[in-house]
């Protein structure tokens, strides 16, 4: 049988062997090798070889590896699934070579870990370095594919390998909520901060605050994304890092409280944790920020007094819920008044004590704890809903 | 229908009408348990990514069953305490809901709940704790199962965490004979493995030499045959404390270069008695340079983890050793103040503290003027 590499159309060869061996699907990208030179230091040496890698199609959990090679020597089968010969960070990729210089085992099922195993090895990381930045350069759409295919283990193994992170750190494309990005492009739109959220999609609040600072929120719910974005602003000093979801605040400009006291002293009046900020997009006057935990707080004191939780195990959600509730100061968010909202400025000049002004003044606050959702039961919900109706029919009033 | 019984069930359908994608969501259990040991953070990744399929496919338990893997994972693969009472309480919250009533892994959130508490203040949080297993021996059938041999391994650490020696070597012997009444003889195997570390730990905890040496042979046995290369470095560890004691040093330092070989190549961070083992035996050898760097490792491995007690009692033996060493620091016993009082109830360590310090100052006589 002849060897993909010497039939008439080698790519199309090893396209159908790849394809073979990864059940009929045809690959993301294959790369031809040919003979490399093995540096040492002062001289270089030929090393002879012939074969191809391919990128299987990230269809399979992408967290699978494989950075395996079938290997031959002289056109003699030794072995697949040797995983030494590749890159440790190239676990997205698989391969056929064909090696002289390899030496088998005794028993010709393994080859040796030697001087040339090592030569084969540089020699086949530097192809595949140099192959992919073609890739990316010159054909960005199949690389785009190849990183949202394998993304997860791209953005994992660079996490832990720094090379293979200076290789892929400007090019892997992350979620967004303005969609797949890459940081560089990110960073353009950002100004130099990362803004992410560590739950799938992050809440509508927490995207519509960034997205109102004309900045897309990153989704770094996967394992790896986080880890990343650390490394990626600890080598970049000039870039910062900002989590949102429990954190929005960092989105939000202190303002003098003296100019809103009378709404202030409204809300407080009413018990609502209440604090001025500015922050856009100014069109939103007030948002409902809550620490990070807050729902299951919140769910796990109703699951308690409505008896829902297993007897036995009560006392241990009830040390969950004390725990939490202390190490927070409170579960039960922070009204925000945005004092960039021409609204809420209007408001805050008109004079105090009027119904219709509270009237006003209940409606921004049960559309904010409407709009965060958060930490709300069906029961909250139709209350604030009961609550939002009655200020509109009082605002409605001749 | 146990867990195992509805994962069985579940496997065979996918199978029998060629559900592709659900045999690939099923795929990342395997891949996940095949990295533990070696590479936690892609175990959790792989859940993770099993999780994610499940809520793609519209199958909420086995949304539920991946969240329950990621905090196992986070609990004994990755000894990461730091988001798992979060996870946990949710997992509880979710199970109780109606259409979670009949998911046969409940047991197994609930063992989360128990194990979380326990990995970061079994002191603290005794009586909640105790509350939960009492429930738990209620409602978990006393028969070979997974749940059953899981209990049965809380009540053993809940007691050593106490300090209760004599209850946590009860608990192992219930354990064994559970394994021994198990018909299916690959999980026996798996769970007993864990138990002879467990008497092993008490073996050299009480300094009984001939015992240790006798089921650390077991345990390194058991730990072979199953795979389990974390237990296996252990009951080596406890090997080489063994025949250190009993005067074979050739045969320790074998234990103890193998024990430390094995334990180097995985990313699973060791347990407690590892460590404990690993200090006798320089203790043994004289050398408390080594001891002391075993215990920096150890604090490094757990500091910041969530581990409130381990970690507290950590830096108090690292005090010790310290102070054996006459190198204590000021700043090593505020760093032991500072973790204790973390701690639901810390007078008793802090007294400890305190009188380190005293023992200390004694050493060194009246400051100058």
């Amino acid at each position: 049988m002849t060897p993909p590499w010497e039939a008439a159309d080698p790519e199309a060869a090893a396209r159908e062997y790849a394809a073979r061996l990864s059940h009929g699907t045809e690959p993301l990208f294959v790369l031809p090798l040919h003979d490399g030179k093995f540096h040492l230091g002062h001289d270089s040496v030929t090393v002879p070889l012939q074969g191809f890698l391919f990128v299987p199609p990230g269809s399979v959990a992408s967290v699978r590896e494989y950075g395996d090679l079938t290997v031959y020597i002289r056109r003699m089968f030794i072995c697949d699934r040797e995983r030494d010969l590749l890159p440790a960070w190239a676990r997205f990729v698989r391969g056929v070579i064909d090696c002289p210089v390899l030496q088998p085992t005794a028993s010709r099922e393994g080859i040796h870990q030697d001087e040339s195993f090592e030569s084969v090895r540089q020699v086949l990381e530097e192809q595949l370095g140099d192959g992919l930045r073609e890739l990316a350069h010159d054909d960005p759409e199949t690389w785009k594919r190849l990183v949202r295919g394998h993304s997860d283990l791209i953005v994992g193994w660079a996490v832990k390998d720094n090379e293979f992170f200076d290789r892929v750190q400007d090019i892997v494309a992350f979620r967004t909520s303005r969609g797949l990005l890459s940081l560089p492009e990110y960073l353009r739109v950002s100004g130099g901060t990362l803004y992410y959220v560590t739950r799938e999609l992050g809440s509508l609040q927490d995207q519509l605050l960034a997205e109102g600072s004309n900045f897309p929120a990153i989704d770094a719910s996967w394992f790896a994304v986080t880890p990343f974005l650390e490394k990626y602003a600890a080598r970049h000093r000039e870039v910062s890092l900002v989590q949102l979801d429990g954190e929005a605040e960092t989105l939000m400009r202190p303002a003098p409280e003296a100019e809103f006291a009378p709404l202030l002293a409204y809300y407080r009046g009413k018990g609502v944790r209440t604090r001025v900020a500015a922050f856009k997009p100014a069109e939103v006057p007030a948002v409902m920020l809550y620490p990070h935990g807050a729902e299951t707080v919140r769910e796990a004191g109703s699951a308690l007094q409505a008896g829902e939780v297993a007897p036995g195990l009560a006392g241990l959600v009830s040390a969950y819920v004390e725990g939490r509730s202390a190490g927070a100061g409170d579960c039960g968010g922070t009204f925000y008044l945005n004092a960039s909202c021409p609204l809420v400025r209007r408001l805050a000049q008109r004079p105090p004590g009027g119904d219709r002004l509270a009237a006003a003044l209940d409606v921004l606050l049960q559309n904010a704890r409407l709009f965060s959702g958060r930490t709300l039961t069906a029961a909250d919900g139709v209350q604030a809903f009961r609550e939002f109706t009655r200020g509109v029919e009082r605002l409605l009033l001749p | 229908m146990n867990l195992g019984e509805w994962l069985g069930a579940q496997a065979r359908e996918f199978r029998e009408r060629g559900d592709a994608e659900r045999l690939r969501m099923m795929q990342c259990y395997v891949e996940a348990y095949h990295a533990r040991e070696t590479d936690p953070d892609r175990a959790f990744a792989a859940f993770t990514e099993g999780r994610r399929l499940a809520g793609q496919l519209g199958e909420p338990w086995w949304v539920l069953f991946y969240e329950t893997e990621r905090l196992e994972a986070l609990l004994h693969f990755k000894r990461d305490y730091r988001a798992v009472l979060d996870l946990a309480v949710q997992a509880v919250l979710e199970v109780r809901k109606p259409a979670n009533a009949q998911y046969p892994g409940r047991f197994g959130i609930w063992d989360c709940l128990v194990a979380s508490y326990l990995g970061i203040d079994a002191e603290g949080y005794e009586q909640p704790i105790r509350e939960a297993l009492d429930y738990l021996e209620k409602e978990i059938p006393a028969v070979p199962d997974g749940s059953r041999y899981l209990l049965l391994a809380r009540k053993r650490i809940f007691a050593l965490e106490r300090g209760d020696l004599k209850e946590a070597y009860d608990g192992c012997m219930r354990e064994l004979d559970l394994a021994a009444s198990d018909k299916d003889q690959s999980r026996a195997v798996h769970f007993a493995t864990f138990t002879y570390c467990a008497l092993c730990h008490l073996a050299g905890t009480v300094g009984d030499w001939k015992t240790l040496d006798e089921w650390s042979g077991v345990g390194e046995k058991l730990a072979r045959e199953v795979g389990h290369e974390c237990e296996l470095s252990e009951v080596l560890a406890w090997q080489a404390v063994a025949a250190r004691q009993l005067g074979d040093p050739e045969r320790a330092c074998r234990a103890f270069q193998t024990a430390t070989g094995h334990m180097g190549r995985l990313q699973m961070p060791p347990k407690q008695p590892y460590y404990d083992a690993l200090v006798q035996y320089h203790e043994l050898t004289g050398d408390l340079d080594r001891a002391l760097a075993v215990r920096d490792a150890e604090l490094k491995a757990i500091a910041d983890r969530g581990r409130l007690l381990y970690e507290c009692r950590v830096r108090l033996k690292r005090c010790v050793v310290l102070a054996r060493l006459g190198r204590l620091r000021e700043q090593d016993l505020a760093a032991a103040r500072e973790a204790a009082r973390k701690l639901r109830r810390p007078e008793n360590y802090l007294a400890q503290v305190d009188r380190l310090a005293g023992a200390v100052a004694t050493q060194r006589g009246p400051a100058r003027p």
